[in-house]
C-alpha cells in the first residue's frame, strides 16, 4: 500500500458531481491497495470527459484517438508486459466508435483491465445519444426518441472472451475500487463496466436512478459463465464481479521464447544473414 | 545473334502452377551469375483465371522485364491470345496441348506443341508437375546447364519431402528427353558467369522486411492485403525468435494503432498496407505526427480508387502519402525504385522516424514490392542504429519529464514508460511541455512552430534524387519506373538527363537545382492526374512538363517511353 496522494496530477475540470469523480477516486485507492508503480503504469485512454481521466492520474499516460485507446493499448502491454496496462474511457470509446477493439482485445485475453464510464450519453460533445442510450431516450440527436436498443458491454464483452466481467457503479467508490483493484490483479482481459452520471446532460440515468435499477451481485459464482451470462441479460443492473476465471494470457502465448525489451538498446541485427538462405 | 538476355513468359490457369515455375527459372537465372526482373500479373482470385510471370535474366543490370519476351510458356489458351504478339521474332512459344489444340498464327518464331500435361500424368502421375516438365524443355532449347538447373530445383524444394524432389528431378529429366529433335534455339547465348555467391534473389516486400528486422523493428501490426501481407508473413516467421511480436489486427485502424503503440512504449514499429488500407490509417499516422512518436508505415500502392484493382500496380497515393489526414503535420515519405534500395530505405525509416520524432512511410508500389531482384547481399557493415534523442536513464527532471521540451531544433527529449524518471503524458490533443493538455494560444502557435520546424531540419538527412546522364531533356519519376526508363534511354538518339525522386516529402531543392539547364522534362508514373509532375511543378516552379502516364494497372515497358519521347521531340 502507498500513499494515495502519489497518484494526484492536475485538478479534474470534470462538471462538479459528474461520476467520474467516484471513478478517479476508486482507481487512485486501488492503484494504492495495490502498490501500484506509477513509473511502471500506463494509462490509455480514448477521446471524451471520462477518458480525460490520464490527465488527473499521476504515472505514464497516453490520451489516444477516439476509439482506439483498446488498440494502442493492445501495442504497448505486447512491446513490455512488465507494464500495468490501464484503459479507461467512456461508452462512446468503448461500445460504438471502438466497439471493434473491444471484441478483439477480449478474444485475446491480454492482461489488461478496461473501465468504461458508462453514462448512456456523449457528454464533451453536449448530449448527443449514446450508445447505451435506452430506446426511445430523448437527446438532441434523437428528438423523438432513440430508435436503437443499447449496446450491452459487459456481456458483449463476456461473449467475446473476456476473462473477467463486472459492474461498479461511481456512487459507490468503495465498491468499486475493490472491483478495479480485483480487475488490475486478474491475469487476463479484465472488463469494468461502470454506471458513471453524466449530470449535465443526462436527466434520466442518475444517480437516484441507478441506485433504483441496480441490485448487488449476492451468493454468486463467478466462475460460473453460463450464470454471468443471465445476470447480465438482467433488465436491472447487477452490481459486482459477474465473471471471473484464469486463462492463459495473450502475452503468455505470444511470447514463447523471450521478450525483447525496449528499454535495452539495440543494435543493427546482423542475424539477418542467417536468413539469406531463403534467397538463393 | 541475342546474348545473355532472355525474357521468358509463363501463362496458365491460376492453379496452374506458372509462379513456382517463374520461381525456378529466376533462381536459375541468379545462380548462373545473371541479374533478374520480374513482373507477375494475376487475378484477384484464389483459382482459375489467367494468371501469367514473366521473369527476364539478363548479364547486365535489369529493373523491366523489357519490352518483348523470348518465349512464352503457356499452359491455357488465354497466355496465347493475350501473349502471342509480345514474342520477339526468332522466339518460341511452347504450348501443351494436353486440354485443347489451338491454330498459333506466327510464322516468324518457333512453335513447339507438347501434351505436357499428359506425359506427366502418364509417366508419373501426377499433372501439376507439368511445370518442372516444361523447365526440362526450355533447359534443353536454349542451352541451359542442367546440373545448374538440377541444384536449383533440388534447392527451391529442400523443405518438401525426398520423394517430391526426385519427382520433380524426374519430370525435369523427362522434359529434357522430350525435347530431344526439336529445334534448338541457336540464336540465343546464355553464358555461365557465375563468381562468388554473394547474392540474393527477393522481392520488394522481403526486402523491405529484411531492412526492418536488421534494424531492430521488434513490432508489426497489420491487417491482409494485397500487395502488403508479403510483409507480415515475413515478420511473422521471423519476429519472434528475436523476442518481437507480429499481429495480425482485427482492421487496419486497429493496426496502426498498435504500432503506435508499440512505438510510444519504445519499440521500433511498423504497420504494412496498401491504399485502402492507408485510407484507415490516416487517423492514427495524425496521431503518430501529433504525439511525436516514430513510427514507419508501408504503402505499397495498388490500383485504385477503392478497392480498384486488388493484384495491380499504380502510383495514385502520392498526394495522399504526403497529404492524407486533417492538419498541419510533419511526416516523412520516401519511395524506394528498387529491391536494393527497399532494404536500406527500410532500415534508415526507423533510423529517421527516431531521429526526427516523425511517422515515415515508405511508398512503394506493387512492382517493387513483388518485382523478384538480384541484389547484392547487404552491406551490414555500413549501417548504423540511430535513436535520436531517446533518453534510456534520463536525469531527475522533477515529477514530470518534459516529453515535448521546446529545443532549437524542434526535437524533445523522448522517453518511454517503465523509465524512472520519466512520467509524463502524451495526447492526441494539442499540450504543453509535459504532455498536458491545453488551448492556450501561446503555447499552441509555440508548439505548432516545433512540429513544423522539424521538416526543414529532416531535408538535410532525406535521400536526394538520384541523377542519371545530361542534357537539356530530362524524364522525372519516382518508384518502380526507373527500369524501363533507364532502357528507353538507352535506344533513345540523344542525351538524357534522368532525374529519379526519392523523396516526396518534404520535398528536397536538389530537383529544382538539377532542372535548372532543363529545356522540357518528361515525367513518368503510373496514374491518370499526374500527381508527381503537380509535385514537382508545385515545388520547382518548372513549368514545361509532358506527363507520360498509365493507368491500366500493369508496369511500363521502355517502348512506351521511347516512342513517346520521340513522338514529342520529333527524334
Amino acid at each position: 500500500m502507498v500513499n494515495i496522494n502519489l497518484y494526484d496530477r492536475d485538478t479534474p475540470t470534470w462538471c462538479p458531481g459528474c461520476g467520474d469523480y467516484g471513478v478517479l477516486t476508486a482507481l487512485k485507492r486501488a492503484a494504492s491497495n495495490l502498490g501500484l508503480d506509477p513509473t511502471k503504469t500506463v494509462l490509455v485512454t480514448g477521446i471524451g470527459c471520462s477518458s480525460k481521466i490520464n490527465s488527473y492520474f499521476y504515472s505514464y499516460g497516453i490520451h489516444t484517438i477516439h476509439g482506439r485507446a483498446a488498440a494502442v493499448a493492445t501495442g504497448i502491454k505486447l512491446s513490455n508486459p512488465e507494464l500495468e496496462v490501464i484503459i479507461a474511457g467512456g461508452d462512446g470509446d468503448a461500445y460504438a466508435i471502438g466497439t471493434e477493439h473491444l471484441v478483439h482485445i477480449a478474444r485475446r485475453n491480454l492482461d489488461v483491465a478496461y473501465i468504461v464510464m458508462n453514462n448512456q450519453i456523449y457528454g464533451l460533445t453536449k448530449g448527443q445519444v449514446s450508445p447505451t442510450s435506452d430506446e426511445g431516450f430523448i437527446t438532441i440527436t434523437t428528438p423523438y426518441g432513440s430508435y436503437e436498443k443499447p449496446v450491452n458491454g459487459p456481456l458483449l464483452a463476456l461473449a467475446s472472451g473476456a476473462t473477467f466481467v463486472a459492474r461498479g457503479f461511481s456512487g459507490d467508490p468503495l465498491q468499486l475500487s475493490n472491483i478495479i483493484e480485483e480487475a488490475i490483479k486478474h491475469k487476463g482481459f479484465a472488463l469494468v463496466d461502470v454506471l458513471s452520471p453524466c449530470v449535465t446532460w443526462n436527466k434520466v440515468n442518475t444517480y437516484d436512478w441507478y441506485k433504483e435499477n441496480s441490485y448487488q451481485l449476492k451468493d454468486h459464482d463467478p466462475t460460473d459463465k453460463k450464470k454471468a451470462f443471465e445476470i447480465l441479460l438482467d433488465e436491472k443492473f447487477a452490481l459486482g464481479i459477474i465473471y471471473k476465471k484464469e486463462e492463459k494470457t495473450f502475452e503468455e502465448k505470444v511470447f514463447r521464447k523471450f521478450v525483447h525489451s525496449p528499454l535495452k538498446p539495440i543494435d543493427v541485427d546482423l542475424s539477418i544473414e542467417k536468413i539469406y538462405d531463403e534467397f538463393r | 545473334m541475342k546474348i545473355n538476355d532472355l525474357a521468358v513468359r509463363i501463362g496458365g490457369q491460376a492453379g496452374d502452377g506458372s509462379l513456382a515455375t517463374g520461381e525456378i527459372l529466376s533462381r536459375y537465372f541468379r545462380r548462373i551469375g545473371f541479374y533478374v526482373a520480374t513482373d507477375k500479373d494475376f487475378p484477384s482470385r484464389i483459382r482459375g483465371g489467367h494468371t501469367s510471370y514473366a521473369i527476364r535474366g539478363a548479364q547486365k543490370k535489369i529493373y523491366s522485364i523489357g519490352d518483348r519476351i523470348d518465349a512464352l510458356l503457356s499452359f491455357d489458351e488465354d497466355s496465347i491470345s493475350l501473349h502471342i504478339d509480345e514474342i520477339e521474332p526468332g522466339g518460341v512459344v511452347i504450348y501443351d496441348n494436353s486440354r485443347k489444340d489451338i491454330e498459333i498464327n506466327r510464322e516468324d518464331i518457333k512453335k513447339i506443341k507438347i501434351p505436357l500435361a499428359n506425359i506427366a500424368r502418364k509417366e508419373l502421375g501426377i499433372e501439376l508437375i507439368k511445370n518442372t516438365m516444361a523447365l526440362g524443355v526450355i533447359s534443353h532449347l536454349f542451352h541451359f546447364d542442367e546440373v545448374i538447373m538440377k541444384e536449383t530445383i533440388k534447392d527451391t524444394y529442400k523443405n518438401k519431402s525426398e520423394k517430391i524432389i526426385e519427382e520433380n528431378l524426374r519430370a525435369f529429366d523427362i522434359g529434357v528427353e522430350k525435347s530431344k529433335g526439336l529445334p534448338l534455339m541457336e540464336n540465343y547465348s546464355l553464358q555461365i558467369l557465375r563468381g562468388e555467391d554473394d547474392t540474393l534473389l527477393l522481392m520488394g516486400n522481403e526486402a523491405i522486411g529484411l531492412g526492418a528486422l536488421a534494424a531492430g523493428c521488434r513490432f508489426i501490426a497489420a491487417y491482409p492485403i494485397t500487395p502488403a501481407s508479403d510483409v507480415l508473413e515475413f515478420l511473422s516467421k521471423h519476429l519472434p525468435e528475436r523476442g518481437g511480436v507480429a499481429i495480425q489486427a482485427e482492421s487496419e485502424i486497429a493496426a496502426i494503432n498498435m504500432a503506435v503503440g508499440a512505438a510510444y512504449a519504445g519499440l521500433r514499429a511498423m504497420a504494412v498496407t496498401s491504399g485502402p488500407g492507408f485510407d484507415l490509417k490516416t487517423e492514427g499516422i495524425g496521431l503518430a505526427s501529433m504525439i511525436e512518436q516514430p513510427v514507419v508505415i508501408l504503402d505499397a500502392q495498388r490500383a485504385g480508387p477503392s478497392t480498384g484493382l486488388p493484384t495491380k500496380t499504380e502510383q495514385s497515393d502520392i498526394n495522399h502519402a504526403i497529404y492524407g489526414g486533417h492538419g498541419d503535420k510533419a511526416r516523412i515519405v520516401i519511395a524506394p525504385g528498387n529491391v536494393e534500395e527497399a532494404f536500406y530505405f527500410s532500415f534508415q525509416a526507423f533510423n529517421l522516424s527516431e531521429k526526427f520524432q516523425v511517422p515515415v512511410i515508405i511508398l512503394s508500389d506493387e512492382l517493387i514490392s513483388w518485382n523478384k531482384q538480384v541484389v547484392k547481399k547487404f552491406d551490414l557493415k555500413s549501417l548504423k542504429i540511430e535513436r535520436g534523442k531517446l533518453e534510456l536513464n534520463p536525469s531527475d527532471k522533477g515529477k514530470e519529464f518534459p516529453r515535448y521540451s521546446l529545443e532549437d531544433d524542434g526535437i524533445s527529449y523522448r522517453t518511454i514508460p517503465g523509465i524512472e524518471k520519466g512520467i509524463h503524458l502524451e495526447t492526441g490533443d494539442e499540450h504543453d511541455i509535459y504532455g498536458h493538455i491545453t488551448e492556450n494560444p501561446v503555447n499552441r502557435v509555440k508548439m505548432m512552430e516545433k512540429r513544423m520546424k522539424k521538416i526543414e531540419l529532416m531535408k538535410k538527412e532525406l535521400f536526394p534524387s538520384i541523377v542519371e546522364g545530361e542534357g537539356e531533356v530530362a524524364i522525372i519519376s519516382m518508384g518502380s519506373t526507373m527500369g524501363p526508363i533507364i532502357e528507353a534511354m538507352e535506344r533513345l538518339p540523344k542525351n538524357i538527363k534522368f532525374i529519379r525522386v526519392r523523396t516526396l516529402f518534404p520535398f528536397l531543392d536538389d530537383v529544382k537545382e538539377n532542372l535548372k539547364d532543363v529545356k522540357i522534362a518528361f515525367v513518368v508514373e503510373q496514374n491518370y492526374l499526374g500527381q508527381l509532375e503537380d509535385l514537382v511543378k508545385l515545388n520547382t516552379g518548372f513549368r514545361n512538363t509532358v506527363g507520360i502516364r498509365k493507368y491500366d494497372g500493369r508496369s511500363f515497358r521502355p517502348g512506351i517511353i521511347e516512342r513517346k519521347i520521340r513522338e514529342v521531340m520529333g527524334w
